[in-house]
C-alpha cells in the first residue's frame, strides 16, 4: 500500500496535532482521570484531562495490582502504530522540539544511552514502587514532564512547598532536560522516557509502518540527517527508536503505509 | 505477504485482540475488593492518583480517608504527588 500522507503535508500536520495534543489534553474541565492515553502528560497537572500511563503503572506497582485497562491502551496503541504518538500527539515531545529549535545544529549520542530508559522502566517504574510503596523516588517524583506540569504550577499556585531538597532535585532534572533537548533532537524520548520504552518494542510489527522502495534510494544519506531520532532509516527501518515523524519521508524513498 | 511477514502479521492481531480483550475483561468483570465493597479497575485508577487508595499491612486494599486515618479524601481535587 502506498503513502498515507506526504511528507510536506506531514510536517505542517504534525505541528497543527501537536499543538491540538497539548490543548486537548490540557482541559480543566473535562475531567476523565480513571482512563489513560499513551502519551506523557502528567496527571497531577492542574489541567489535565487523563491520566498518565507511566503514573498509572507506577501506582498500580505501589499497590501491587496489575493495571489491565493501561496495558490494554498501550498495547493497542503499540499494535496500531509503534512510536507515532511520540511525535503527532505527546505534548512533552512537542516542547522539546520547540527547544530544539534554538541550536539547529544536531550532536550524536552514543546509540547505547538508549538503553537507560529501558532500565528506568524496570527500575523506577516498576521495582523501586513495588518493593517500596512509599518511597519519594518513583519516576513520577523525578519526571521532568511531572515537574514542569505539575511540580511548578503547583508551587506557583502555593499549593506545595518549592523549599524542598526533592523540589531543587526535580527541577535540576528539568533543566538538564531541557539542555539535553536543545543540544540532542529528542534527547529525553531517547534516553529516558519509559513510555517510549514500552511503545517502541511495537515498532517492528505495528499495523502502521514505514516501508521503503530500494529502487528510489541512492545511498546518499539524506534520510538519515533529517531524522531527528538520529537512525539511518534505510538500514533501521521501522527501529525502536523511530517516532513516525516521517521527516525521513521528504526524500521520496520512504513511505509510511499500513501493514 | 512474504514469510518473514507473516507472522509478525499474527503477532499483530494477538496484540491487539489481547489488548482489547484486558481492557473488556477488566471493565466488565475486574473489581477489586476494598473495605468489603467490589470496585472496578477504572475507579482504582482514579483514586491511585490522589493516593486515596493504599495497601494496609494486612495487604488489603484501603481508603485511609474512610477510616480516618488519611489527609485527602477518596477523588479529592487535589492529586500532586510532589
Amino acid at each position: 500500500m502506498g503513502s498515507i500522507i506526504k511528507a510536506t503535508k506531514a510536517t505542517r500536520l504534525r505541528t497543527i496535532t501537536q499543538v491540538a495534543g497539548l490543548a486537548l489534553f490540557n482541559l480543566h474541565f473535562l475531567r476523565l482521570r480513571s482512563v489513560c492515553v499513551p502519551i506523557l502528560n502528567c496527571h497531577s497537572c492542574p489541567l489535565a484531562v487523563f491520566a498518565c500511563p507511566i503514573g498509572v503503572l507506577v501506582n498500580f506497582s505501589a499497590l501491587r495490582l496489575v493495571p489491565l485497562i493501561t496495558l490494554g491502551v498501550l498495547g493497542l496503541a503499540g499494535a496500531l502504530g509503534g512510536r507515532l504518538v511520540c511525535a503527532w500527539i505527546c505534548p512533552f515531545g512537542v516542547l522539546q522540539d520547540w527547544a530544539h529549535k534554538i541550536r539547529k545544529k544536531r550532536a550524536n549520542l552514543w546509540p547505547r544511552v538508549a538503553y537507560l530508559k529501558y532500565a528506568l522502566l524496570l527500575g523506577l517504574v516498576l521495582a523501586v514502587p513495588f518493593l517500596l510503596p512509599k518511597s519519594n523516588y518513583t519516576f513520577c517524583n523525578l519526571c521532568p514532564a511531572g515537574t514542569l506540569e505539575s511540580a511548578i504550577p503547583w508551587a506557583i499556585l502555593g499549593v506545595s512547598s518549592p523549599w524542598r531538597l526533592q523540589f531543587a532535585l526535580r527541577v535540576g532534572i528539568l533543566v538538564g532536560t531541557v539542555v539535553l533537548a536543545v543540544v540532542v533532537s529528542r534527547g529525553f524520548c531517547r534516553v529516558a522516557c519509559p513510555l517510549g520504552a514500552i511503545l517502541g518494542v511495537f515498532n517492528k510489527l505495528s499495523l502502521l509502518r514505514m516501508r521503503l522502495t530500494k529502487e528510489d534510494c541512492n545511498s546518499c544519506g539524506a534520510c538519515a540527517r533529517r531524522c531527528p531520532v538520529g537512525i539511518d532509516p534505510v538500514r533501521q527501518i521501522n527501529h525502536a527508536e523511530c517516532i513516525r515523524c516521517l521527516e525521513c519521508t521528504t526524500t521520496g524513498h520512504l513511505k509510511l503505509g499500513v501493514r | 505477504m512474504s514469510s518473514k511477514n507473516r507472522p509478525r502479521f499474527l503477532l499483530l492481531i494477538v496484540a491487539i485482540l489481547l489488548s482489547a480483550g484486558l481492557i473488556l475483561w477488566s471493565a466488565l468483570r475486574v473489581r477489586y475488593p476494598v473495605q468489603g465493597k467490589p470496585i472496578s479497575e477504572a475507579t482504582i485508577t482514579e483514586l491511585s492518583l490522589t493516593h486515596s487508595v493504599q495497601r494496609a499491612p494486612n495487604g488489603r486494599l484501603t481508603i485511609p480517608a474512610a477510616t480516618g486515618e488519611g489527609k485527602r479524601g477518596a477523588g479529592a481535587a487535589e492529586p500532586c504527588p510532589t
